[in-house]
């Protein structure tokens, strides 16, 4: 296959944005902006992409703001496998042209207050009653393991931040952290809307992950939730530290929202850079 | 030989059978069928339908009279590849469903943890462990053996439990090692009551705190922690019945609190 993921480690930035208005001392960011495509979702569609072609799957559909969809997109360049994106009319121009551009298919939907199951979303892609199609909007959360993996290669951090939409990276990253054991716990900063939002990667109306985002709550695993007034200062103050979008900025938030120790060592992940700037 | 490779298609013997005698015959009438696959023919009837299904088999009239006529041979790859297509796709609905099914087995909360510890210092680790305790501890206890298992580790360990503020309420069986070691009980931070030996004598050490259960085998050297809450609370309600049961022996140290 021509995309490999072997490119996909990550750098981890040490930054001190926080030194002075936070008193924080060891604060990093793991640039997923730097991943082939510039997203964190890079980590898992490669792998959908190496199952369904093992598995000669005609088609794969996901509901995407843009980055997964084009990011699936170009895994899928080299094989027979088509991907068909649904996306909300509402998308700006620019990223639903690199979606037509890139993907087999672009179905525009009026997504507000809807929820689509799989089974429906594959009755909408489907051209011919053989084809075999896959719907991989939410699951393969296990290929976050690598993020955590090369994090903890460099440092061991009291806390991870991600962003938080369907719980998809919080969920994967929680899972590797309970599977290595210690103290590490993953803050998730999503959005109090459930629909629009002004980081428009965030807001979801249903998610499969709700009881295990309980759980890892539970657990000790805060999820906090921005005002759009909050994510909007947020990304103005930090756009520039790195290449991120309104999506990914949100976990510059987290000194705002959560007591941290002078001494914590914290990891904020930039989930990427977004399609168009 | 042959029938049983179509079985592995999801034919029946009988369909199979049915399906090979057509093969030979090219197009047929139901009553030649049934003479060559030596079965009824209300049986071939039904059967020929069947193979029409997977799509073995096509029907047609002639002359008010059903003509029955084999698929080639090579629909059974055919039918092969759409059993593949048709697993490949539950292989993505797997997937899909994937989420859902974890989510609700992770959210239906912690699951049960075992941990297994071997030896002196498998035991010890154990011991430690009930040091981090966040209620008091209820046991079952047989003071001789523990101080026989780990001589040099009692009873400093008694005081740090004390120093942690880790009260105890233990069950010994009584002997004149438990007499001894109930007499201090209040710097100890412990509740004692002694059963009879000669009717509960009992060799190994249970710890119930938290959501653990520890069994220690103190003549056999290993340790058992076993994390559930279910359990732990299982096991709690039981000690409560041995400790109303123990005071009926009316032996209860008097330093209980």
């Amino acid at each position: 296959m021509k995309n490999d993921l072997k490119n996909l480690e990550t750098p981890l930035l040490e930054i001190d944005i926080f030194k002075d208005s936070h008193k924080l001392k060891h604060t990093f960011v793991k640039d997923e902006s730097k991943n082939i495509f510039g997203t964190v979702k890079d980590r898992r569609n490669f792998q959908i992409v190496q199952v369904a072609n093992r598995l000669k799957v005609d088609k794969i559909v996901l509901i995407t703001s843009g980055n997964n969809g084009y990011s699936l997109s170009n895994f899928t360049r080299g094989t027979t496998i088509k991907v068909v994106c649904v996306i909300s009319k509402d998308l700006p121009v620019k990223i639903k042209k690199l979606l037509y551009d890139f993907a087999y298919q672009v179905i525009e939907l009026n997504l507000d207050h809807k929820i689509l199951r799989p089974e429906e979303l594959i009755t909408f892609a489907r051209e011919k009653d053989d084809e075999v199609i896959w719907d991989v909007t939410n699951g393969f959360e296990e290929n976050y393991f690598s993020l955590v993996d090369e994090i903890f290669k460099d440092i061991k951090p009291d806390y991870i931040v991600v962003p938080i939409g369907s719980g998809g990276i919080f969920i994967g990253v929680a899972e590797a952290i309970e599977k290595r054991g210690g103290k590490t716990r993953v803050i998730g900063i999503g959005v109090q809307n459930s629909f629009q939002s002004f980081a428009d990667k965030l807001p979801t109306p249903w998610t499969p992950y709700s009881k295990a985002l309980l759980h890892y709550q539970k657990m000790g695993h805060p999820i906090y939730r921005l005002t759009e007034e909050e994510i909007k200062k947020t990304y103005h103050k930090f756009q520039n530290v790195v290449d991120c979008e309104p999506t990914s900025a949100v976990v510059f938030a987290a000194p705002e929202k959560h007591k941290f120790k002078s001494d914590d060592k914290i990891v904020f992940v930039n989930s990427g850079k977004g399609l168009v700037s | 030989m042959l029938i049983e490779k179509l079985e592995k298609f999801g034919l029946s013997t009988k369909e199979a059978k049915v399906y090979l005698s057509l093969l030979e015959l090219g197009t047929s009438v139901v009553s030649d069928v049934s003479k060559k696959a030596q079965t009824n023919r209300s049986t071939a009837y039904v059967l020929l339908e069947s193979l029409a299904k997977h799509g073995l088999v096509s029907i047609s009239e002639r002359r008010n009279v059903r003509l029955y006529t084999p698929a080639p041979p090579e629909r059974i790859l055919q039918l092969a590849e759409e059993a593949v297509r048709k697993y490949t796709e539950l292989v993505g609905v797997g997937y899909s469903l994937l989420p859902e099914l974890k989510s609700i087995y992770v959210g239906s909360g912690p699951k049960p943890k075992v941990q297994f510890f071997e030896g002196a210092e498998g035991i010890k680790t154990a011991y430690e462990d009930t040091l981090t305790s966040k209620e008091t501890i209820r046991a079952y206890a047989s003071i001789e053996n523990m101080h026989l298992a780990l001589p040099d580790y009692f009873p400093e360990y008694y005081k740090r439990r004390s120093s942690k503020k880790i009260h105890i309420r233990a069950i010994f069986p009584d002997t004149s090692e438990a007499r001894e070691r109930i007499k201090y009980n209040k710097d100890e931070d412990r509740t004692a009551l002694l059963v009879p030996k000669d009717l509960y004598a009992f060799s190994p050490e249970i710890n119930i705190y938290d959501n653990k259960i520890v069994f220690m085998s103190l003549v056999e050297k290993f340790a058992l922690v076993i994390e559930s809450s279910e359990l732990a609370d299982a096991l709690k309600k039981s000690f409560e019945l041995s400790w109303e049961g123990a005071k009926k022996f009316n032996q209860e140290s008097n330093n209980e609190k």
